[in-house]
């Protein structure tokens, strides 16, 4: 007797310890998962029917689902790329099973490098240095390191001072980056005679200290005094000329001055050109 | 008697009735859809009805004023219309839903009028309601669907109501309860107004016919004391009813009321025709007295007659006159004496004369029986003849058909609305690029704004529906719209100024201007022209506004919002099931059943009057609106000449104009046309609107006359005064004009060019409804501030300062000044006119921006001031006009003249030449900046000389030290500031002027 209570509390024990297949568990050794992959499979027959959904960092994706020799197989052969980050495999069925992962790319068969330009318009008065950033960038837009640890790689790029559009990438237009006009290191004036009532004040050739011509559109002052009375004119500068009629009156004391910001010109005499 | 009596019993009263409701069929029903569109309310009740057809259990819409919650209108009606437009679109459903009620009104109106008189009374009272002109205009001029509604069941309810009290049989107080239920859910003034103008006087008839005969045929005092124990005797069924009105009052709309105690309105008086004087103001007194109630005036006689006649209308002779009374506006003193000062000013008082029309439907159908087929008519072929009766019975009606005619084409003779305004394009334009981001507002568009608002889930700031709004802006002023504020005078326009300045507080970016009167305010305020849709709509807008941000709005409890959508609907649900079962179970055919059969004798003389006065006065009045058009001689004497001269001026009706100048070979109406487009222009008279006009005689003779003529002219930028002097000739019995002789500089060139720089922003290049990528945008302009001054003058305080677009790009600028008090109050301030907003590269100007008065300044005390400046890449309106010469002279230490010249050297005319002054001292700190306008426009290449007086404020004012200004551009905080320095200040006496014109020709839309 004593022998068959040991024999009965045994098989107790044995029949409690004896571990029911009834949750699923994470079947590989570490949560991280690689893809692409073939599939994965769970120890774990649900008995009924069960989803499979992985919730990725940017979208959920719904994995076909098989039992195949009494366990529950999640086909992945669909997802060839992803969006790497932390994720989330949910078996969902009459009980829902969560399992935290780490999902990762194995290395792409190609990737994008991408160049941003900072900055992207140019004042010649000021410096001429654009920053240029590089990244790789993966199909499924994971960033690509260059090395094990720089996922960035920069440059000081020195651009030209002569005024332009440049495209660094053909068949880009967004990535052109543009060198504008300075300010006018100086405003040369000139009168011309063009008829004999009539008299011209033309301001320009009008550059930059890199002789670039300044930007069209530029506003000019002519600013006329005679004795007391000013007289403002206002011109847009194109093609790095601004000009201005007068007509001519002879025995006035007239002086014209021409200001372009805060830049001015040499005061002249009009009364001067006959 | 049971339904199964056939209704032909009844044959005469319900004919009538019957094509009483075919005629309004035939006529209303299909006019209605094409007075719609003319009529002051109707869009505003479709755009609540579209509000419930989107958002049925959200009372909350952003739409309008940055968001109102429409709980602030009872919505039955608007909720029925919203049902319909789930089958039919939305114009259609409100003239299905127009029809059916004024189907209703019409069973309503022969049901009411059989409590005084017989059926055939009640079926000729059905056929008047159809040709009332005072029903034609509320449906057809006014397009007030809830008054008609709440009337329609009101006039249903009250037999009910007085069978109840009469009979006293419980199924009476049930079903006139629940019409009374439709009346509230539909419109509240009709439900709180019919309480003491229809429901006291149909329960005094009530106590009456329940006297016995005995105690009604006594003296007045008595017979009032027997009706008060009537009364008494009856105060269970009295107190009954009572109750239960409070409670279906205070619980249908529950939400409005609960509003109403929770947000008050605090909207200053808004002006309406119906609260004026209508001797003074004959146009007022024509739509909201003349129309509604000449025929009622015209059977005045017959109508007292009749009420006083017999004692169970007591109470409607009280009603009905005190209705006249309060009709009348501001005619007399007495209507703001009984409302109170408050409740005249909030009430429009139109609704008075309406319900007194509605009080006399049954007494004038009455006397038209009888004259027509009763013991009027005997008399009358005994007295006269049966041809005179005839022919004036025809004429009568005749004339008055000629009267409804009249107010069918109103619009047509005195235009209420603007042209009909296609919205397709301004939708597509608001659902395409993100638009929708931002606010917008419609000018000159009148009451079709709210048709717009109806057809787009874009919000605007303006509205049309004044109780509910809350912004400062709208409720401290007395103005209507934004949309018609040139016609609310110096309040509208300040109201719409203030708007356009603070234009990024509200989000407001877009403005579709229907009205170039507006054009100088929108340009002098910031405004750049966009584009000019294929409606003909021309599109503003302003750069570097924020987008729309979410408004905290006081959040409804879910069971009021469920309440708000169920409890109305389901009123009427109950009210039709019931009388449908009413109709079946209950429905005595002769249920009224008047003691005594009427008698419809009326004195001789008040046959005689009441005969003749409708003749008279729609006669006189057709009469006198023809020879206003035809026969009133506009030149009879010199002053009528004058003033039918500058009515056509205002009106632009240059042909009727020139009628009135001397006919002359030499003067022809070529010759006058192109002086006047070469002499006029600008903002005088093009952007302006007569507002008076006096004239002083210099030297009159009887055949010569010399006036100055002195006018006032109200335009978007304040008043312009002008004084013209006129000399006439009287010819022919007629006074005319002397044209007086062309003074014009000719220029000396025949041919001019201007080069135009044009600048184009390529925006979006890629393809996409997604936002801009970064690559993808342009960097902000950089602007530099030479100087910022807190300057306290005698009376204000104001900001004044000095920037300069140091880009190689036009920009355009935006001002937000931030001022916190010591209080802890912050509030911001923007620049309004005093400012060019759009810089050409290297171009600077000053600004002022105004702060408070001082009294204010001191009370709440300057803590800090923060300028922040936004800057956007500007493809318009940098250039800012022609040539300008000037010379300061010095009148005496505070005060310079400058005299101007200025020459327009643009191949366009310089719509409006102006400029901004600007006073600087010797250290070259700013004092101040005016604008100056010259009132007429300057021609290419023609020249003007301008003279103003500029009082200097550097010796009067103050600058403020102490309270640093912290300047942020484009979010980055600029340090250096350093002041200009004038040269040359003893001969421009510190005084700066540069161009600030306004072009109306948009060459940058090229």
């Amino acid at each position: 007797m004593r022998k068959a209570k040991y024999y009965i509390f045994l098989s107790f024990i044995f029949l409690g310890c004896r571990q029911e297949n009834e949750v699923p568990h994470w079947p590989l050794s570490s949560n991280e998962m690689l893809f692409p992959a073939k599939e994965i499979t769970f120890d774990w027959n649900p008995k009924e029917k069960y989803r499979a959904i992985l919730y990725s960092f940017s979208q959920p994706i719904e994995l076909p689902v098989c039992i195949r020799n009494g366990k529950l197989e999640i086909d992945l052969t669909q997802v060839t790329g992803i969006t790497e980050g932390p994720a989330e495999l949910l078996l969902l069925g009459h009980r829902p099973y969560y399992f935290p992962l780490e999902i990762k790319n194995k290395k792409p068969d190609h990737f994008n490098t991408k160049t941003f330009y900072s900055p992207r318009a140019f004042d010649p008065d000021s410096s001429l240095i654009q920053q240029r950033l590089f990244v790789n960038i993966d199909p499924y837009r994971n960033l690509y390191p260059f090395t094990s640890t720089d996922y960035f790689k920069e440059i000081n790029y020195v651009v030209s001072s002569k005024v332009g559009t440049y495209c660094p990438e053909k068949n880009n237009p967004i990535s052109c980056y543009y060198v504008n006009p300075g300010t006018c290191s100086s405003i040369p004036v000139k009168i011309n005679k063009e008829s004999d009532s009539l008299l011209q004040v033309e301001a320009g050739p009008l550059v930059d200290r890199y002789n670039n011509l300044i930007a069209n559109g530029t506003l000019a002052q002519f600013i006329l005094t005679e004795d007391n009375y000013i007289s403002i004119g206002e011109v847009l500068v194109q093609k790095g000329y601004a000009r201005m009629r007068y007509t001519k009156r002879g025995g006035s004391n007239r002086k014209v001055i021409i200001k372009i910001g805060d830049r001015s010109s040499k005061t002249t005499a009009l009364n001067t050109v006959l | 008697m049971t339904l199964d009596k056939s209704i032909w019993d009844d044959f005469r009263g319900k004919k009538l009735l019957l094509t009483a409701m075919s005629l309004a069929l035939l006529t209303h029903g299909v006019i209605i859809y094409y007075t719609l569109p003319q009529t002051y309310d109707a869009f505003v009740h479709i755009f609540f009805a579209d509000h419930y057809s989107r958002f049925w259990f959200e009372p909350w819409d952003y739409r309008w004023y940055t968001g109102f919650l429409t709980i602030s209108y009872p919505p039955l009606v608007h909720q029925l219309i919203a049902l319909l437009s789930k089958i039919f679109p939305l114009k259609v459903a409100f003239c299905i839903y127009a029809v059916v009620i004024l189907e209703i009104l019409l069973v309503g109106v022969y049901r009411f009028s059989k409590l005084f008189f017989d059926k055939t009374t009640a079926g000729v009272a059905a056929l008047l309601t159809v040709i009332l002109s005072s029903i034609a205009e509320t449906l057809h001029v006014f397009g007030q669907m809830p008054t008609l509604t709440g009337l329609a069941f009101l006039l249903n309810a009250l037999p009910f109501l007085y069978m109840y009290l009469v009979r006293g049989r419980p199924i009476f107080l049930i079903m006139s309860l629940c019409f009374f239920a439709v009346v509230i859910c539909s419109h509240h003034v009709t439900a709180i107004f019919g309480m003491a103008f229809f429901v006291a006087p149909t329960v005094f008839m009530a106590l009456t016919d329940i006297l016995p005969r005995n105690k009604s045929k006594t003296n007045f005092f008595h017979f009032i004391i027997n009706v008060a124990l009537t009364a008494f005797k009856k105060y269970k069924g009295l107190i009954i009813f009572g109750t239960c009105m409070i409670i279906l009052a205070a619980g249908l709309i529950f939400p409005y009321w609960y509003w109403s105690k929770t947000d008050p309105i605090t909207q200053v008086s808004i002006p309406h025709g119906s609260r004026d004087n209508f001797f003074k103001k004959t146009s007022s007194g024509l739509v909201f007295y003349i129309i509604p109630l000449t025929l009622i005036f015209a059977f005045l006689p017959a109508i007292t007659h009749s009420l006083l006649r017999n004692k169970r209308f007591l109470g409607w002779v009280v009603s009905f006159f005190l209705c006249l009374l309060l009709g009348s506006g501001g005619t007399t003193p007495l209507p703001k004496m009984i409302l109170g000062k408050n409740a005249f000013e909030i009430l429009t008082l139109d609704r008075f004369g309406f319900w007194a029309s509605i009080i006399a439907i049954p007494f004038m159908a009455h006397y038209i029986y009888s004259f027509l087929a009763g013991n009027s008519r005997i008399w009358w072929i005994s007295r006269f003849g049966s041809s005179t009766h005839f022919a004036l019975s025809a004429i009568t009606g005749f004339t008055y058909f000629l009267f409804l005619i009249f107010i069918f084409h109103l619009a047509s003779f005195r235009p209420l609305q603007p042209q009909p305004i296609a919205i397709d394009p301004i939708k597509n334009f608001l659902n395409r690029d993100e638009h929708m981001r931002w606010r917008y507002l419609t000018l000159g568009f009148g009451d079709q704004m709210a048709w717009l608002s109806a057809n787009s889930l874009a919000a605007t700031v303006d509205g049309n529906y004044h109780s509910a709004r809350r912004l400062p802006e709208l409720t401290s002023r007395p103005v209507e719209r934004l949309e018609n504020a040139k016609f609310s005078g110096g309040f509208g326009i300040a109201s719409l100024e203030d708007f356009l300045t603070e234009a990024p507080k509200y989000s407001l970016k877009y403005i579709f201007c229907n009205d170039r009167y507006y054009d100088p305010l929108l340009y002098y305020t910031g405004w750049n022209r966009t584009i000019r849709l294929e409606n003909g709509i021309m599109v503003w807008e302003k750069g570097n506004i924020p987008t729309i941000k979410m408004t905290p709005h006081k959040e409804l409890s879910p069971k009021l919002k469920y309440m708000w959508g169920i409890v109305p609907i389901c009123s009427l649900i109950i009210t039709c099931m019931l009388t449908l079962w009413y109709l079946r179970k209950y429905k005595e055919a002769d249920y009224f059943v008047l003691e005594e059969k009427s008698a419809d004798s009326y004195p001789k003389p008040i046959i005689l009057i009441t005969a003749l006065l409708p003749l008279s006065f729609f006669s006189f009045y057709m009469i006198r609106q023809v020879s206003e058009l035809l026969f009133v001689n506009e030149q009879a004497s010199p002053e009528s000449t004058i003033l039918n001269y500058y009515n056509h001026l205002d009106f632009q009706q240059f042909e009727e104009a020139h009628r009135l100048f001397l006919p002359n070979p030499t003067y022809s109406l070529d010759q006058y046309l192109l002086e006047k487009s070469v002499n006029d222009g600008g903002l005088l008279p093009s952007y302006a609107k007569l507002d008076s006009i006096s004239i002083e005689k210099e030297l009159v003779t009887s055949l010569h006359g010399k006036y100055n003529v002195k006018t006032r002219w109200m335009t978007s930028l304040g008043y312009q005064f002008k004084c013209e002097p006129l000399s006439l000739v009287k010819k022919d019995q007629n006074w005319y004009i002397e044209p007086s002789p062309s003074k014009q500089t000719i220029p000396e060139t025949q041919l001019f060019e201007h080069n135009y720089l044009l600048f184009k922003k390529a925006g979006k290049r890629l393809i996409t409804s997604f936002p801009s990528i970064r690559e993808d945008r342009m960097n902000k302009p950089r602007i530099q501030v030479n100087q910022i001054n807190v300057i306290r003058s005698l009376k204000k305080t104001f900001l004044t300062g000095e920037l300069v677009n140091v880009d190689d790009v036009p920009s355009n600028i935006s001002l937000k000044l931030t001022v916190k008090y010591s209080s802890g109050s912050e509030k911001t301030y923007f620049p309004r006119e005093l400012f060019q907003y759009n810089l050409a590269p290297k171009a600077l100007t000053s600004f002022q921006i105004d702060i408070e008065n001082n009294n204010i300044i001191d009370s709440l005390k300057l803590q800090s001031l923060v300028l922040n400046i936004e800057t956007d890449v500007s493809e318009k309106g940098y250039i800012h006009g022609g040539e300008l010469s000037y010379t300061i002279k010095e009148v005496d230490s505070n005060n310079v003249a400058l005299q101007a010249r200025y020459k327009n050297n643009l191949t366009t005319l310089l719509t409006i030449p102006g400029f901004l002054i600007t006073e600087k001292d010797k250290r070259g700190v700013i004092w101040q900046t005016q604008l100056f306008t010259h009132p007429t426009a300057l021609r290419s290449s023609s020249e003007t000389s301008i003279t103003t007086k500029v009082k200097k404020l550097q010796h009067i004012a103050k600058k403020i030290e102490g309270n640093e200004v912290s300047i942020y551009i484009n979010g980055n905080k600029q340090i250096n500031r350093i002041p200009r320095i004038l040269p040359d200040y003893e001969s421009n006496k510190g005084i700066q002027v540069i161009p600030h014109s306004f072009i109306a020709e948009e060459f940058y839309l090229q």
